[in-house]
């Protein structure tokens, strides 16, 4: 990447580079400038760099990390390795990808006044600041609220106003939409626009263009990331015998609230399913039924078509620091296994790509391989016949969600049911063979990904959240908008299934 | 220490929630300190301090907490019963009462910001008085984050067995299990908070709290109260 540093410029870098302490590479050299009103878009895939860059455009490098700064940074026209930190945020304001680690206040108005505090303002000013802030952002009625009771797309709102209350002149955003649902990214990109045209000079960085690319005046650069290499993908030395899951009834509390009211469907063996819906939906805690984490009342009956088989799931949790603590990734996948079947070691640990990491820290694997990691895990556990994951493709870029998906189209292959759990709606469309649309803890519609496209091409859509369970014109041959299709289909059709279920707690 | 509120939960609106954090922080200190006082004496402690619970509406809260105590004080007022003598057990049971719930008048109805802006006022660091405020407000996050990776671990087939002395070795490695993401977790968060207020200039020379703590008449009538208990007790020792 080049731009040349501009003169007028809030934030700019010249062969900016930064070696971590203890690492033999750096990140960079970067080039870059920013202005007062422009929208730059930074995108690469995971590992090129972004985050680090993003956090040498707002001075936490090198102030917060050690290691080694090369170049030069400036911000507000101090070079950033010598002027303070705390006068580096007067300039730029920094938010990170998820919103709600960056909560410090018991209450949204404290979560906004902590930054104006910093500023030194005497009270009269911050409580002005902080009644225009949260009149700008929409948060007076939340202003008593707890911050970790609001949803994802209204806690990034939040952030985005306790930093733009300190006015700075620049924003560094590093993948800022990553966490949200699609209609609160689309507010999220809204409001960055509209920040623009007040004149301040925002950078956000991001695995690709998409949700971005409507945005007024944006420039878009890319970082330089080595070309992934293709990965062999082998077949599962395992065959799941056919089975089916049917959920009836099915209603979950928690605290007394209904998260997730009369469920019904069919989940079958050799199938991708992808489960979408807004943030707080249900998608998490039909997971957790499944998989027998959560008490619930109706029934989850198993079919299987082998009466020696009682099939079972297991699930991969959205954050992989839950399931890894060994000191390599081969002891990792091996404990607490009794029996070792090293056929289907092998072949797991080729599909997942493990092959060269086996004597690695777990640790010390990128997002993506530490989330391939917990996937080996839970597909080890004998007499496993499908997987849940929570939320796989998170913070991956495409390449990664890509491989995800073939790795699960693999596992069908083999007979598995993968269900997963995702607010990205366009990678469910691609890879799943059905997709589950939770609304407020309803199933509101189930259907072929195809119905799910067709939607978001005509316009209204998924993208927009604006779904359309019934009546919708669906594309020929899918029928007209019958509202609920539960499928009921499976590849591996016909034979006799002797019953065992579960219902309650 | 009391068990931090649920998460999302603010405390309960009640002249005591409405006190100044300092008021309850020497309230809590002097029924703490009440502890080396005889058993009459400590009695009266008592009532007073159950007034006041009463008064505050956190009986709830308080009787939790004792609740996971309540083994401990039956062992020991049941030991000290039959080994030295009813009164000295009851003197005991009411001290242990005492320092179990000392704090909880004051975690019930304050927020971390609120104890935040206390110390600042009182002048203590900065720095020290954010750590305090941040460690109160995340403790609650400790037990779910314990909880789901006792769930993640079951996910993947490791059940995480209390420890037994004939296969220590095998608890210990699955005691590790939830170990190490527990402190790999804690870490992130850590660090996460640290980046989060940095970015927000926390450093600056020129922090100012925006919270003025003011004596009211009800802080001020608390104050005397529990300095007029304390002359008495002391006098009539």
């Amino acid at each position: 990447m080049s731009r040349p540093a501009q003169a007028t410029a809030v934030i700019a870098a010249r062969a900016a580079a930064f070696r971590y302490a203890g690492q033999a590479s750096a990140v960079g050299p970067f080039d870059f400038a920013a202005a007062a009103g422009e929208f730059h878009l930074i995108s690469g895939p995971s590992g090129c760099g972004k985050s680090t860059f993003a956090r040498m455009l707002c001075g936490l490098v090198p102030h917060l990390y050690r290691g080694e700064l090369a170049g030069q940074v400036h911000i507000g026209g101090r070079s950033s390795d010598t002027a303070p930190l705390w006068w580096l945020t007067t300039v730029v304001g920094f938010v990170a990808q998820n919103p709600r680690a960056q909560l410090l206040g018991s209450t949204v108005r404290d979560e906004i006044v902590f930054g104006l505090e910093n500023l030194g303002l005497s009270r009269r000013a911050a409580h002005e600041r902080l009644d225009h802030t949260l009149a700008t952002f929409g948060l007076e009625c939340f202003a008593e609220r707890d911050p970790r009771s609001l949803s994802g797309g209204e806690q990034q709102r939040l952030i985005l106003a306790a930093v733009m209350a300190r006015q700075p002149r620049a924003l560094v955003l590093d993948e800022p939409l990553a966490m949200l649902d699609t209609a609160s990214a689309m507010q999220a990109v809204s409001e960055l626009g509209a920040l623009r045209h007040q004149g301040c000079a925002i950078t956000a960085f991001e695995h690709g263009p998409a949700l971005l690319a409507g945005v007024d005046g944006l420039q878009r650069l890319a970082l330089p990331a080595a070309e992934p290499s293709d990965e062999d993908f082998p077949d599962l030395a395992m065959e799941v015998p056919p089975f089916r899951v049917v959920v009836n009834g099915l209603r979950v509390e928690l605290g007394g609230r209904p998260v997730l009211d009369g469920i019904d469907c069919t989940l079958a063996g050799g199938r991708v399913i992808a489960v979408v819906g807004d943030n707080g939906s249900g998608k998490t805690t039909l997971l957790r039924t499944l998989v027998g984490l959560q008490a619930y009342t109706g029934r989850v009956n198993t079919l299987a078509s082998d009466s020696h088989h009682t099939p079972r799931l297991g699930l991969c949790f959205q954050n992989p620091d839950c399931q890894i603590f060994n000191a390599s990734v081969r002891q990792e996948l091996r404990f607490g296994l009794s029996e070792i079947d090293e056929d289907f070691y092998r072949s797991v640990v080729r599909l997942l790509g493990l092959v060269r990491y086996e004597q690695t820290p777990p640790l010390l694997l990128s997002e993506g391989e530490k989330k391939r990691l917990a996937l080996a895990t839970v597909l080890l556990r004998p007499g496993l016949s499908g997987i849940c994951l929570d939320e796989p493709t998170l913070g991956q870029d495409a390449h990664q969600r890509r491989f995800l998906g073939r790795i699960l189209k693999h596992l069908t292959a083999a007979g598995y049911l993968c269900v997963i759990a995702t607010h990205d709606v366009e990678w469910a469309v691609k890879w799943s063979d059905e997709v589950f649309l939770l609304q407020a803890g309803r199933l509101t519609t189930c259907e072929h990904p195809r119905a799910t496209l067709s939607r978001e091409e005509s316009g209204t859509a998924v993208r927009n959240c604006d779904y359309v369970p019934k009546g919708f014109p669906l594309p020929p041959g899918e029928g007209q908008g019958e509202g609920i299709r539960c499928p009921t289909t499976s590849p591996h059709s016909s034979p006799r299934f002797p019953r065992t279920s579960s219902s309650g707690e | 220490m009391m068990r931090p509120r649920a998460q999302c939960e603010l405390p309960r609106d009640s002249f005591l929630r409405r006190a100044d954090p300092r008021t309850k922080l020497f309230l809590c200190a002097a029924t703490s300190a009440a502890v080396m006082l005889p058993l009459a004496h400590l009695a009266a402690v008592l009532t007073a301090y159950s007034l006041l619970i009463l008064a505050a509406r956190i009986e709830r809260q308080v009787l939790a907490q004792l609740r996971r105590a309540v083994v401990l004080l039956i062992v020991l007022f049941v030991a000290d019963w039959l080994w030295i003598g009813l009164d000295f057990a009851t003197l005991i049971a009411a001290r242990l009462i005492l320092l179990i719930t000392g704090f909880s008048l004051f975690f019930a109805t304050t927020t971390p910001d609120e104890l935040q802006a206390a110390l600042e006022q009182m002048r203590a660091p900065a720095r020290l008085a954010f750590a305090f405020a941040t460690a109160y407000r995340f403790l609650h996050l400790l037990d779910s984050e314990w909880r789901e990776i006792v769930e993640a671990q079951q996910a993947r087939g490791i059940v995480v067995p209390a420890l037994s002395w004939r296969a220590p070795r095998q608890s210990l490695a699955r005691a590790m299990a939830i170990i190490v993401p527990a402190v790999v977790l804690t870490t992130q968060r850590a660090w996460s908070i640290t980046e989060a207020a940095a970015a927000r200039g926390f450093e600056s020379p020129s922090r100012r709290s925006s919270r003025r703590l003011r004596l009211s008449r009800v802080d001020r009538l608390l104050l005397t109260a529990a300095v007029g208990v304390a002359v008495c007790l002391l006098a009539y020792r």
